[in-house]
């Protein structure tokens, strides 16, 4: 059993720490470089957890004359959770497995059994409000023993998810929560902005869906301008108000009902409120059929008396 | 048709069935018998599966009527729920409209396989389903020419919300553009209808234009979808006849759309721009 530090405002734990902490022999031990952990006392707030994460590759054992098949294991530690359910995702989004630990204080638990080579970004997360919570997470880690060979480090941090340091900001932790929440599509660096991308009526705020604390979202500039060429040609006769841009998959879950892929998770869909039949229709013409402001997939009013949905994904609907 | 209440015991037979069938989530019966719209949507997801695999399967008459019941409740759950403003989107989230879709698309699949009387009962459902006018559904369901004739016809009238008796109009306009004489939109599904039939849709449309109202302008929209001579020249007899009368030319107030003459003068160009662009 290895376990962190205990339940303190701001914890630096160096290699060597882990070193003797684990009950492997601290030589096999590889690759954990240093570990900070920035807590907030479960006062809610940004826990920040950075340090290293691992891809592994096995080596060739020249004795056996074979590959080594121990495999590679990751962890979850935390302090004072009241019960933690951790799901560790592929690099495809699939999930590989899950843990629980119902017990409290200085619990651990990992997975072991991960291919030889796991590259990608394999994504941790945990729900640790599934029974009760009373602290944040103390902490995760990936460690390998002897003969996993780390070929790259990982940074990792935030309350709930482990990844790879792919983008180095926040964009690693949005993208981390498409596979932990199962969408089949996950976003690269590149697919995000940090400001509205072409001219809009609707602010940044808007645009986010005022979800902090991101900083970056997916806003596709042909729906953006699409949108803003609907406002063009419905203004005149209704005013239009914002209702849903750009939504990560945490905030997507948290909508009720939201689907799975819902295509705000993807930065091409827009809503507006839009309570009156005929300003509804007006929308819908000039969205779908007229042809002046791109083709969009228009969700039916039956479905949505309130507000109106338009995305571009392509091929849509049967019915919309 | 079927109301809320008696669709339930109908779909649970259709979900036992559709279990039965399904060995592999037999398991999962339990969950199912609560109905859930969640369930229902991987239950018609796996239907639509099977319909689709290299060996179709043919649906007997249980699961075809099954079918016809639970889009009837679904039907009737999204009447509901608009009635009270909330709407199935704003219950359930958009995943509920996507699970609809898939529902319409299983539907379409069965539908081919249903004789006899119970045709115009599909129809009738499938008439009145939500969708949007021009859409991939509303497609299929005008290609059913003269079997769906009176059905849109009746729709303009006895459909039971405003939009649902729009729709009708907007898909009688497409069944009408549909059969006009060298379309610039040629349709991948042939049309097949009567020209009795046509006489009596075009007289339908007629008086949807003469209200000078939202149908009016669904139908305005409708007609611009499909260019063609014979559009062209509906769009401007509706122009001439309706030219300085004040619900053609005015604002309305409190209205939420440029005057209809404004709508109209624009799709006339269209439709002569398409139909003069059009290969000869």
């Amino acid at each position: 059993m290895r376990h962190m530090a205990g339940n303190i405002s701001r914890i630096t734990v160096a290699f060597g720490l882990l070193l003797t902490l684990a009950q492997q022999p601290a030589e096999a031990y590889y690759g954990v470089t240093d570990l900070s952990y920035t807590g907030l006392d479960g006062e809610g707030g940004g826990d920040t957890l950075s340090g290293f994460a691992a891809t592994y590759r096995q080596p060739w054992d020249t004795v056996s004359n074979r590959w080594y098949d121990y495999g590679c294991e990751c962890y979850i530690y935390f302090e004072s959770s009241m019960g933690v359910v951790l799901n560790l995702y592929r690099p495809d989004g699939s999930h590989f497995g899950q843990a629980g630990q119902f017990d409290m204080f200085d619990a651990s638990f990992g997975f072991s059994g991960l291919p030889a080579n796991p590259a990608g970004d394999w994504v941790m997360y945990s729900d640790h409000n599934v029974v009760g919570r009373t602290y944040d997470p103390g902490g995760y880690y990936c460690g390998g023993y002897l003969p996993c060979e780390l070929i790259e480090s990982y940074w990792w941090s935030t309350n709930d998810q482990v990844r790879t340091r792919r983008c180095g900001d926040q964009r690693d932790d949005i993208i981390a929560q498409y596979p932990a929440r199962q969408v089949p599509w996950t976003p690269q660096c590149e697919d995000f902005t940090n400001g509205v991308p072409v001219q809009s009526y609707y602010t940044w705020e808007d645009w986010r869906s005022h979800e902090y604390p991101w900083e970056w979202a997916i806003l596709r500039d042909y729906m953006v301008a699409n949108n803003t060429c609907i406002i063009d040609n419905t203004s005149p006769y209704f005013p239009n108000t914002f209702s849903s841009g750009y939504r990560t998959p945490n905030k997507n879950a948290g909508t009720s009902g939201a689907a799975g892929n819902s295509r705000h998770m993807h930065g091409d869909a827009a809503d507006i409120y839009e309570y009156s039949q005929e300003g509804w229709d007006y929308l819908r013409y000039v969205a779908k059929d007229s042809g002046a402001c791109g083709f969009a997939c228009v969700e039916p009013r039956s479905m949505t008396p309130v507000w109106f949905h338009h995305d571009y994904r392509g091929g849509c609907p049967a019915a919309w | 048709m079927c109301n809320m209440r008696n669709c339930v015991a109908r779909i649970g037979a259709l979900l036992l069935f559709m279990f039965l069938s399904s060995p592999a989530q037999g398991q999962e019966l339990s969950q199912v018998t609560s109905l859930p719209w969640q369930d229902r949507a991987r239950l018609v997801r796996s239907v639509a599966a099977r319909l689709a695999s290299t060996t179709p399967v043919a649906a007997d008459e249980g699961m075809k009527s099954d079918i016809l019941s639970l889009l009837a409740f679904e039907n009737a759950l999204v009447r509901s729920l608009f009635v009270q403003g909330v709407g199935t989107s704003g219950r359930y989230g958009e995943g509920y409209s996507e699970y609809y879709s898939s529902l319409l698309e299983v539907a379409g699949v069965v539908f081919p396989q249903v004789k006899g009387p119970s045709r115009q009962a599909w129809l009738r459902e499938l008439a009145t389903s939500p969708h949007n006018p021009g859409s991939k559904f509303s497609d299929w369901l005008v290609s059913h020419g003269d079997e769906v004739v009176d059905i849109l016809i009746a729709a303009t009238t006895t459909a039971e919300l405003d939009h649902e008796r729009s729709n009708a109009f907007s898909d009688l306009t497409a069944l009408v553009t549909s059969t006009s004489t060298n379309p610039v939109r040629a349709r991948s599904i042939p049309v097949a209808l009567s020209a009795a039939n046509r006489i009596r849709a075009i007289a339908t449309l007629q008086e949807g234009l003469s209200r000078l109202d939202r149908t009016s302008r669904e139908i305005v929209w409708a007609l611009r979808r499909d260019p063609s001579d014979e559009v062209a020249l509906m769009l401007q007899t509706f122009a001439a006849s309706n030219r300085g009368r004040s619900g053609f030319t005015s604002y309305r107030i409190g209205g939420s759309q440029p005057p209809l003459s404004e709508e109209v003068d624009r799709a006339i160009a269209h439709v002569r721009a398409a139909v003069a662009a059009r290969p000869q």
